[in-house]
Formats: structure tokens, sequence, C-alpha cells
């Protein structure tokens, strides 16, 4: 190899973090090595703190230092509706909009056959659990609009139904800002069936 | 009418073409050259414009001429006046397409440059499996419909989800409940398409037995869509009742991926009881039918590419054929000798000649 071996296993490394290449890793590698000794110890103590901090909140599974994330944790927020989404980072999605008050719920996943993923791994149990527990009067499946997604929105929708709890889906209509002409027509034929009347 | 034309076309390690670059004509191009030439590699280069795709159904792969490592295809096209540079490059299993200098995805080419093909294997139509049928379906829909294009594909994963799904069913590791909500998107879905499908059909059945019957032949020719799912309707109902027998065989067994449509000959089908002849001519009347639908309902006149088909018709499918091209486009016809096409085919044509040797070359002899 052209590098010593310390080098050579650093950029090995940090060529395996999603969407970096060889040509990045390289360049992420000798930064590290020229970037003053104190840059290089933070970014060690940066990870190995957020390994050993972070894990799933025991009611949501969102990611927390603590045992009950920030959003569980919190007494403003509206406990009589669930937002069930795939992955945590969903959740910082939601929140950006500043819209929605109520809870989440993170099934880390989304059901698919082909990748050995249904219920089971997901966390379908301490769903309905939490549901099972406390006075919930809405849950809104927020999962994603492919064909993984709407499957574990239906699979899920037809466990709550019994549970005279109100299940809603989030819309699909077109990007805010968009024009229509772009809109694929798929997105388009849906967003025309979920029209709604002008108050 | 408005009509589309390819002005230039560039190859860059296709097929046999290292290097070509070709100025097309308007109205009729002829390309006359030996076997094993390139004639065919020709009109497979200005129907993958119109597909990003083969039109003979091979893979990307064996399409690199031998030794290189991508290919290129760039096409000048003249439509509605104006001139729109197509431009589709294959490297490392990776397909790009430009139009105008502009990167855009694959699907955005469908319906833009619209061709329509007709070679030997076109028999297979007929006389071929079912999957051959559906094949012609999806692509004949797709450049006229997008978002069928879309629903093929969501189908096709959900049809793959589900498979994996029924056969860890059968083997224990999922329960079969798992299966509802990936039944109530495959009909979903899978309604969309039969109705498409169904509504392609009708509307080009009428025509192919128009121009069969203008063809002298005195049978009767009729196309009927055969549905795998018989009543859409109640399918989500009897999926539940054909379930056992599919986690018995871990594969979907209903649904429009097993589609058919047959070509009967006065109520005979044309696959099991027509002679060679007949099945040639029904699927004459097929291409030329599609083309003439084209033209009714898309207001564009599609480039026909039509490989080799003189040599194998009769006088009477000759001349149904020869009608079809006074009216049509701009078209590029293969031939192995100018002299066995029809003689007032070839005066308002432009003759090329094809060398075997030197196959990046293409000269005007006429």
């Amino acid at each position: 190899m052209y590098y010593p071996e310390p080098l050579n296993k650093l950029i090995i490394a940090l060529g395996k973090l999603p969407g970096v290449g060889p040509k990045t890793a390289q360049r992420l590698a000798f930064h590290l090595l020229n970037a003053p000794p104190g840059e290089a110890r933070d970014l060690v103590t940066a990870i190995t703190e957020a390994r050993q901090k972070i894990h799933y909140c025991s009611v949501c599974g969102n990611l927390t230092d603590r045992d009950l994330c920030s959003i569980c944790s919190d007494p403003q927020r509206d406990s009589s509706i669930i937002c069930v989404v795939e992955e945590a980072r969903d959740i910082i999605a939601l929140e950006k909009t500043r819209q929605y008050r109520g809870l989440y719920h993170v099934l880390q996943g989304a059901i698919s056959p082909m990748d050995g993923i249904g219920p089971e791994q997901l966390t379908v149990k301490e769903l309905l659990g939490r549901l099972s527990e406390r006075e919930v009067k809405e849950v809104v499946l927020a999962t994603n609009a492919d064909v993984e997604g709407e499957a574990t929105a239906l699979y899920l929708a037809r466990l709550i139904a019994p549970m005279e709890i109100k299940v809603t889906r989030l819309a699909y209509g077109i990007p805010v800002g968009s024009d229509l002409e772009y809109a694929d027509e798929i997105t388009l034929a849906r967003a025309f069936s979920g029209r709604r009347q002008i108050k | 009418m408005s009509a589309i034309e390819l002005k230039q076309l560039q190859l860059t390690n296709f097929r046999s073409y290292n290097q070509l670059s070709w100025e097309c004509k308007p109205g009729l191009n002829i390309i006359q050259g030996p076997n094993a030439a390139g004639k065919t590699n020709l009109l497979e280069a200005i129907g993958y414009l119109s597909f990003v795709r083969s039109i003979r159904q091979q893979q990307d792969q064996k399409i690199m001429s031998r030794g290189s490592s991508f290919f290129k295809i760039k096409g000048l096209c003249l439509s509605n006046k104006e001139l729109m540079e197509l431009d589709i490059v294959y490297q490392n299993n990776n397909k790009k397409l430009t139009i105008n200098r502009n990167q855009h995805r694959l699907i955005d080419l469908l319906g833009i440059f619209p061709v329509i093909f007709f070679g030997p294997d076109d028999l297979y139509l007929v006389k071929g499996s079912p999957f051959y049928r559906r094949q012609y379906l999806d692509r004949e829909i797709s450049i006229r419909d997008r978002s069928y294009c879309q629903c093929l594909q969501t189908y096709r994963r959900i049809l793959l989800q589900r498979n994996r799904l029924l056969r860890e069913i059968k083997y224990g590791n999922c329960k079969v409940e798992e299966l509802i909500p990936w039944n109530s998107q495959m009909v979903a879905t899978g309604i969309i398409i039969i109705h498409k499908r169904r509504h392609f059909l009708e509307a080009l059945a009428p025509l192919v037995q128009e121009i069969y019957a203008g063809m002298g032949a005195g049978e009767y020719l009729s196309l009927h869509y055969k549905p795998n799912i018989a009543n859409e309707e109640d399918w989500l109902a009897k999926i539940t009742v054909v379930e056992r027998q599919e986690i018995e065989v871990g594969m979907s067994l209903w649904g429009p991926h097993r589609d058919d449509f047959t070509f009967l000959l006065d109520d005979f089908e044309a696959r099991f009881f027509a002679s060679q002849g007949q099945q040639r001519s029904a699927v004459l009347a097929l291409k030329i039918a599609e083309a003439n639908y084209f033209r009714q309902t898309i207001g564009v006149m599609p480039v026909l590419l039509l490989d080799d088909v003189f040599s194998e018709l009769d006088l009477n499918r000759q001349s149904a054929l020869l009608e079809l091209l006074q009216g049509a486009g701009q078209t590029f016809l293969t031939t192995t000798e100018i002299a066995r096409l029809p003689q007032n085919l070839i005066c308002d044509a432009t003759l090329w000649q094809l060398d075997g040797d030197n196959s990046d070359i293409l000269k005007i002899i006429n």
C-alpha cells in the first residue's frame, strides 16, 4: 500500500461511513492528521460518548441520553395523540414543523419481508401496550409513502381498529412551493383523490 | 399531424459500431447490407433512444462493443420544429440520460421519441409465451402513460415482497395474517394495471381487425384480453381462498403479472391453430394498427423501424405495409438486397449501403 498501516486503517474506517467514497475518506484522514491534536481527540471523545450515552427512549424509541426522551418527559405535550414513524430521524423532520404537540412512537423500520423484517422485528408490541395502557384518542400513521411504509400503515391500522381509537394517515400531496407540472402522476392522482373543500 | 424525425445518430461502442456519426434523412431510409453488417444494430440504437433499453430484449452488458467499458448513443431529433438532443450513456451498470444537456430520470424519456419496431422476432407475439405479450403491453402502454409505468414498478415491488413473505410463511417463519397489507396493496395497484391494459386493447382491437380484413385473407381476426383476474371487484375477497395454494408454492399465482391476450382467427386461437403465414399477418396487422393508434391518440407520427420484414410477406401483405408507409413519417428499413423490395417503394427513398468490413461508414447509393 501507499500509506503507513495506521493511516491506511483510518482511511478504510472512514470509507465505511455512508456517503463517503475512497477519495473523501482519504481527504478526511489527511485533514485529521494535519489538524491540531485537540480536534482529533475531540472527535474521538464525541464518538465514544455518543455511542455510550445515546440509546432508545424506553417509551417511544426516540434517541435520548436519559431514560425518557425530551418529548416523552415534557408535560406540555398532548399525550392523547401518538404519531407513528419509521425512524428516529423522522421525528426531527416532524418536530421542525412545530405544528404537532403530541407524542411519538418509533417503529425502528418498516415491514419488508425481503429484508427479513416483519411486525415482530418492529416495536409494534410496545405501541399496542402504550395504546391499551393510556387514554389515547388518535394514532397518526406517518410511515413513508413507499410500498413498505404503506404495508406497515395498513397492518397497524388493522391491529388498532378494534381498540376504538381514531387512526389517521398523513395526507399525500403536492410538495408546497412546487409546480403542478413537475409532480409525478401518482402523487398528483393521490393528491387529487385526497382533495378537500375550501371553506 | 406533427411528426418526429431523427436528424443525426452518433454511436460509441454500441455493438458493431465503435464510432459512428450518421446524418439520416427524412422519409424512408433503406439500409442495405450483407448479413452481420450491423443493420439491425442501427435500428436497435434508434429504438434505444425511445425505450432506454434494447428492443431486442438484450441486456445492456451485451450491447457494449467487445472490450469496452461503456457505450453511448446520441440522437438529434426534430420534434415540432424544435431540435432536441437525447444522450444516453451506459457505464458500470448505470444508465445516464440527458435531454438537451440536462440530466433527467430515465422515465422522463417515455413518449418523447416514439418508435415502432417490427422485426422477425415479433412473430413471438402471436406464437410465443404470454411473457412476450405482457412485455409488449407494458412497453406500449408505458410510452403513452407514465403513471402506468409507475404502477408497474410499484406492483413489481409488492410482488417481490409478497412472494418472499409467502415463502417465509411456508417455512413457518411468518404468520398468514401478515399477508393482509400486501394483499390490499397488490389489488389496489393491480386493478389500475388491469383497467389500463383492457382500455388499450379495446382501443386497438377494432383497428387490428380492420387492417387484417384489408389484407384480403378472408378470415376474421380479433384481439382478446385475457386478464388473470376475471372479476377484479371480488379479487380482494377471493384472495384469501387462494392464499393457501400460494403459500404451498411460495409464489403469487393470481394477478396481472399472469395476464395474457390472444389473437383469435375465426374464433380459434391463432397461437395454436393459425399457419405461419396467418400468424405473420396477425403481427403485421397489430403493428400497423399500433402506428395508426399512435397517430389518433397522441397526434404524433412515430418513427417506424422495420427489420427485414418485406422478404417474408406475400404480395397482399406487402401492399398493406406499403399503404402504411405511404402515410408514415420517418421510416428506417433494413434489407439484404434492395432488389427484393417492391419497386415503387424505392423511388422516393434514400438508399444507404452498409459494408460488412467497415461498418462505421454508411454511404448513400442513389
